[in-house]
């Protein structure tokens, strides 16, 4: 269970998050919506890491991140795809799904000293190369191929199955639909569903909020800095507020 | 296919490499190209520690000469002044580096790019003064440093030194070459594709940074070590800031991102310095400026990689003009 508790941030005098607090249970999956610059992306960082905390308290079961810089956040079970992917485009596709469990193996630099190669070859990296193949059987056709000559779509599916490389406990999402045609938006959302229903946790940020509240099991509502919504996906899709602002529908 | 060709070439590089190595030092070959081979080999250590940071994690130092000079300098004043044992000098001389580039790694990474290069630049520059202002023998150098010697056998001759120094520059090539084919190597390629995805991946990128320049400054350091042991004799001017610019043309010139590139790109360049440019002085620093120029333009992986896919390139002629020849057999 994933809890953020009042979390503050603030980017010299601009405030980005005001005590905005949200729970994702074990096995839900849960969205994030809001306009631009509501501080979503802001929230996941500040999960993950990347940002530090003016206040407030993140935790991860019994395990606090917040106050933690990223790299250990993800030691300690978050999986996190950041916003435009971010995926090593000169890499096979192959080297970047390894290194997506990189932490599991490597030491440091010194460690290499004494390096060969079959030896090394962690039998949890390999199951867990099975597992990624597996949800994402156009990955291992292409395994060998330069990471940025995929599409889009396909990036991004590389970018998720790095992610998942570390077998995460709870799996970050920043908008996972950015720059991709609608057909693929779905396939990557249904793609979540599966995910979601083989037990992974999922906290998911759409600007989409009627794609994403479709799939969820509940949202929250952001608008600057604050959760101003929350509920059941059902209940959002029929709150008139988040209609009018959200989707787009007027309110009869 | 392509990739049988290109395993068959790597190893056929490097056997013949071996041999050539080998082969070099003895009586028929032109006396001072062994000391010649010798500086590529020192020059080789520093250029793969540059390799390794600014090839592989994408972290510039235009500064290199300046861990070239203290290691050289450690070794001189510890094995002359203080008479310690010529080995230990160059342990403590390592150890000294390594502890300096970590201390001024953590500030200095948090610089990127420009800021980065030009931060190591003037880190060059303020420690080549300090050679000349403070270090025992001001710009005149400390000359007289003794030779490395094991048990009773010294290293006193350049046909000796030869084998040292080769004997060095083979450990940290394979060192370096294993660092860049294991996880560790993937990490560094990781940062330098995008530090935010490597962050995300839980890659610790700033102590990643550190720790690869500490390990290249100690490349450094060992050589020039090797080259106060060897010559006997080191100035300040042997460490100006030039040199880190020589040091990065060598690394461009073998290949950025190609650890035995590094042996290509010290040996055409030492050799440059030393054969064909003598009579050149000031204006070998224009030549080096153009030759920069020229690989950035026409070979930008360097000369290794270039070289190797033209023999990629050769090979399938080859064999497209046999199957040619064999078809044109088969219709008469």
């Amino acid at each position: 269970m994933l809890r953020v508790e009042k979390a503050f941030v603030s980017y010299g005098r601009v405030t980005a998050l005001r005590e905005a607090s949200l729970v994702v249970n074990d096995g839900e999956l849960v969205t994030l919506i809001g306009a631009n610059g509501a501080g979503k992306s802001t929230l996941l960082n500040a999960i993950s890491g990347v940002v530090r905390l003016k206040s407030g308290d993140i935790w991860l079961d019994d395990r606090r991140l917040s106050g933690l810089p990223s790299h250990k956040t993800i030691r300690l079970g978050l999986g996190y795809v950041p916003e435009g992917r971010r995926i090593f485009g000169d890499m096979s596709v192959r080297d970047n799904l390894t290194l997506g469990s990189y932490f599991e193996c490597a030491r440091n630099p010194l460690s290499a000293l004494l390096y060969v190669g079959w030896f090394l070859r962690r039998p949890s990296v390999q199951s867990n190369l099975e597992t990624v193949f597996r949800l994402f059987p156009i990955l291992k056709e292409r395994q060998k191929q330069k990471a940025g000559s995929l599409s889009g779509g396909e990036q991004q599916m590389l970018a998720i199955a790095r992610a998942l490389m570390a077998s995460p406990q709870i799996l970050l999402l920043d908008e996972p639909s950015l720059g991709l045609a609608p057909t693929l938006v779905k396939d990557i959302l249904k793609l979540l569903v599966r995910l979601r229903d083989e037990g992974l946790t999922i906290l998911l940020v759409e600007q989409d909020a009627n794609a994403a509240l479709k799939i969820a099991d509940r949202g929250y509502v952001m608008e600057r800095g604050m959760i101003t919504i929350e509920g059941t996906a059902r209940e959002l899709l029929g709150d008139d507020r988040v209609r009018q602002a959200y989707l787009g529908k007027t309110v009869a | 296919m392509l990739e049988r060709v290109k395993r068959k070439w790597y190893y056929s590089v490097i056997v013949s490499l071996l041999v050539l190595l080998i082969v070099i030092p003895f009586d028929w070959f032109p006396g001072h190209y062994t000391t010649i081979m010798v500086l590529i080999g020192i020059n080789t250590m520093v250029t793969v520690g540059l390799c390794l940071l600014l090839g592989y994690t994408g972290q510039v130092s235009l500064g290199h000469a300046a861990f070239y000079g203290i290691g050289a300098y450690f070794s001189a004043v510890l094995s002359k002044t203080y008479h310690l044992n010529p080995w230990l000098a160059m342990l403590i001389a390592a150890i000294a580096t390594g502890a300096f580039a970590y201390v001024i790694g953590y500030p200095i990474f948090r610089l990127k790019g420009n800021y980065l290069a030009v931060a190591t630049l003037a880190l060059g520059v303020i420690v080549y003064i300090l050679f000349g202002k403070l270090a025992p023998g001001g710009p005149d150098g400390i000359a007289g440093i003794p030779n490395l010697s094991i048990g009773g056998f010294a290293f006193d001759t350049w046909f000796k030194r030869y084998f040292l120094v080769w004997g060095f520059c083979l450990v940290v090539l394979l060192i370096s070459q294993n660092i860049v084919n294991s996880r560790s190597g993937r990490a560094l390629r990781a940062i330098h594709g995008s530090e935010a995805a490597a962050e995300s991946i839980g890659i610790n990128v700033d102590r990643f940074k550190v720790k690869i320049f500490v390990l290249s400054c100690v490349y450094a350091s060992l050589a020039g070590s090797l080259l106060a042991h060897s010559m006997a004799h080191i100035s300040p001017s042997s460490f100006d800031p030039m040199v880190s610019v020589i040091v990065v043309v060598m690394a461009v010139m073998g290949g950025l991102a190609s650890i035995w590139g590094a042996v290509f790109g010290a040996g055409i360049v030492v050799m440059l310095k030393h054969e064909l440019l003598l009579g050149f002085g000031e204006l070998e620093i224009i030549i080096y400026g153009l030759i920069l120029m020229l690989v950035m333009i026409f070979m930008p992986e360097g000369l290794f990689v270039w070289l190797k896919s033209s023999y990629v390139k050769l090979k399938e002629l080859y064999i497209r003009w046999r199957l040619g020849q064999i078809r044109r057999g088969a219709e008469t």
